[in-house]
């Protein structure tokens, strides 16, 4: 029967191999190198497409045996992971490198590196990601000649390097976006590279922070995207730092800390985005972490956000929602916000008291999660009567209480255009309740008559 | 009232669309601009092909309205918004692509002349995740590849590219 099919599989004609080569190699630069590589040996078509790939991306950790057994790569495999890299840099050579990424779990030779980015450099490099670690504790020195690429407009840095900045000053002429990580040890690097980077657009700093230097400063008149990350290594307590941002053009603006330094935030007058989120990135159980001291820590996420009451959209992790719980009355207005999203999951008096305190509100995305107890709130926000034309809510279970909830939405939200309603994922009965849903919801009242409501 | 245009398939079949919805494809948009849209739109795409074009157009012109102020997508998110109702179409969208690889191809050829750049992307990585991970032999009766290499020819591109071969 198998043989019966694939005999006349084998008759069909092999239209992957007739596409054009601009789509072979559209479809091969979304593989990593190794598999498009790989590809040569299909056939005598594919012999050659991969050599004018534009988008190099290297990873040794694809040639680790066991995955088990993480990040040990015998000599033999960085042998031939080496001679893999110099041998596609040789023959995919002189096509321009539009992306150059390179992870090693286990990088031997620094000379490697200098050499493979040097070529991805001189090949007129768009953009560069490096992953690195080496058997030393130092800090890894980036080449030289990265600081002064005239086409390199994206440089992500995913490990600590050693950023040395020319003498001269003027460093990354074309630069747009930077991703580094760095540690609170340092000269305050972020302010160096800012005033020196012309066009520096968007920046993404991950902070180890050991309890150094006390105030970070950033502040820039070009930067649009900004995106921070506070990473406590060793024990969790409330530290002394001092964050503080001026940036007027900034649109974007994202928080991830636990616990939270203390923030200044000045100028802010483009800022529209807003994502904040106080949780910790690698707890493992972070509900824990959260109760030990969302108390303290309350008052810095409530100055925080006093800083940002322009922006036209927020977005509120679960665990800032957990630290606004104990001081839910300090949140401030916000008079601009039109888009709000936010993990609620057992906390529903608090999504009212955001919604009353954002009159401006036009779509609502809510992950309500955990059944809690419905209280009717006192007064009915003005959003919901004015404003407010889409909701979202996710991780419907289709439990008494989150009824009442959408019961409640759908009678009072006048002006109410859409409720998408999301049924928890993986939840085993999702069809039924479905259907079931869709019947209750339809004897609900309607504030709005021209409510449209899906359940998905 | 949207303005609509007809086009009209190679076998010949009209279909009437909003101008918004085919105006993501950049061939037609040009044909329009230069005035050769009075009447039919004569286009080299099968109907067949050209009713999948249009149901994804009409789809992503939705999904360009919603994500407009939702750009902040972290993995956290994207996984959340798997019970979005785009993600499940997109999904259904490409198994469908998948159990037929001549309607794959053919949608592939149109979003490229068309000029189609998300569509395009989308068939790329979609073909890609076809790929990833599988061995040579694999890929070959998947796509009904034929090895024309003699076992000395595939013997030596083995050799040379050594590490690309491992497991």
């Amino acid at each position: 029967m198998d043989r019966k099919s694939d005999c006349s599989n084998q008759e069909k004609e092999d239209r992957f191999s007739g596409l054009p080569d601009p789509i072979l190699r559209h479809i091969l630069s979304f593989l990593p190198t190794k598999d498009a590589v790989a590809t040569s040996i299909l056939s005598s078509r594919w012999k050659l497409v991969w050599t004018s790939l534009t988008n190099l991306c290297f990873d040794d950790r694809l040639c680790l045996e066991d995955e088990e057994d993480t990040d040990v790569l015998t000599n033999d495999a960085s042998t031939m992971f080496e001679n893999f890299v110099n041998r596609v840099l040789v023959l995919s050579y002189p096509v321009d490198i539009n992306k150059f990424s390179l992870h090693c779990c286990q990088l031997r030779y620094l000379a490697c590196l200098q050499s493979w980015v040097s070529t991805a450099i001189m090949r007129n490099v768009r953009e560069i990601e490096l992953g690195i670690k080496m058997d030393s504790f130092i800090p890894i020195e980036l080449p030289e000649s990265i600081y002064t690429s005239r086409t390199l407009e994206v440089l992500k840095l995913n490990s600590d390097f050693a950023i040395r900045l020319p003498p001269s000053g003027l460093c990354f002429p074309s630069l747009k976006i930077l991703h580094v990580e760095i540690d609170d040890g340092g000269d305050n690097l972020t302010e160096t590279l800012l005033s020196n980077c012309p066009v520096l657009e968007d920046m993404s700093i991950m902070v180890h922070l050991y309890g150094h230097f006390a105030t970070f400063n950033i502040s820039s008149c070009i930067l649009k995207r900004l995106t921070l990350r506070f990473l406590h290594e060793g024990e969790l307590y409330l530290t002394e730092h001092h964050v503080v941002i001026t940036a007027p053009n900034l649109d974007y603006l994202s928080i991830l800390d636990w616990p939270p330094v203390s923030y200044m935030l000045y100028e802010l007058h483009s800022l529209t985005k807003v994502v904040v989120d106080f949780s910790r990135l690698d707890a493992i159980n972070p509900y824990n972490e959260l109760m030990v001291c969302s108390y303290q820590a309350a008052p810095c996420v409530v100055q925080l956000l006093k800083f940002i009451t322009k922006t036209k959209f927020l977005s509120l992790t679960i665990g800032t929602i957990h630290v606004l719980d104990c001081v839910a009355d300090f949140f401030p207005r916000f008079p601009n916000l039109t888009c709000l999203e936010v993990e609620v999951l057992g906390r529903w008096e608090l999504l009212f008291v955001l919604l009353s305190r954002a009159p401006n509100l036009e779509s609502l995305i809510a992950d309500i999660g955990f059944d809690c107890n419905w209280t009717k709130p006192h007064f009915v926000p003005d959003c919901l009567l004015s404003h407010l034309k889409t909701i979202k809510i996710r991780g419907i279970k289709g439990e008494k209480n989150q009824l009442k909830l959408i019961k409640y939405l759908l009678k009072n939200g006048e002006v109410l255009d859409t409720l998408i309603i999301c049924l928890q994922r993986a939840f085993p009965q999702k069809m039924g309740l479905k259907d079931k849903l869709y019947q209750e919801l339809l004897i609900f009242e309607r504030g709005s008559k021209t409510c449209k409501v899906k359940v998905l | 009232m949207a303005i609509m245009y007809a086009l009209k398939s190679s076998d010949n079949e009209i279909f009437e669309v909003e101008q918004k919805v085919i105006e993501q494809s950049e061939t037609i948009k040009k044909m329009i601009e230069d005035g050769a849209a009075t009447g039919e739109i004569p286009l080299q795409v099968s109907s067949k092909t050209l009713a999948k074009v249009l149901e994804w157009c009409k789809q992503r012109q939705h999904k360009t309205v919603e994500n407009e102020n939702d750009d902040n997508k972290g993995k956290r998110k994207k996984e959340r918004d798997e019970d979005d109702d785009i993600k499940e179409w997109e999904n259904k969208f490409s198994d469908e692509l998948k159990a037929d690889k001549d309607v794959l191809f053919d949608l592939l050829l149109a979003s490229n002349y068309l000029d189609l750049p998300a569509l395009l992307s989308f068939l790329c990585q979609l073909v890609a995740d076809m790929v990833a991970g599988k061995m040579p032999e694999e890929i070959r009766r998947m796509f009904n590849i034929e090895n024309d290499f003699t076992p000395e020819e595939e013997k030596a591109i083995t050799a040379e590219h050594g590490w690309a071969f491992q497991p």
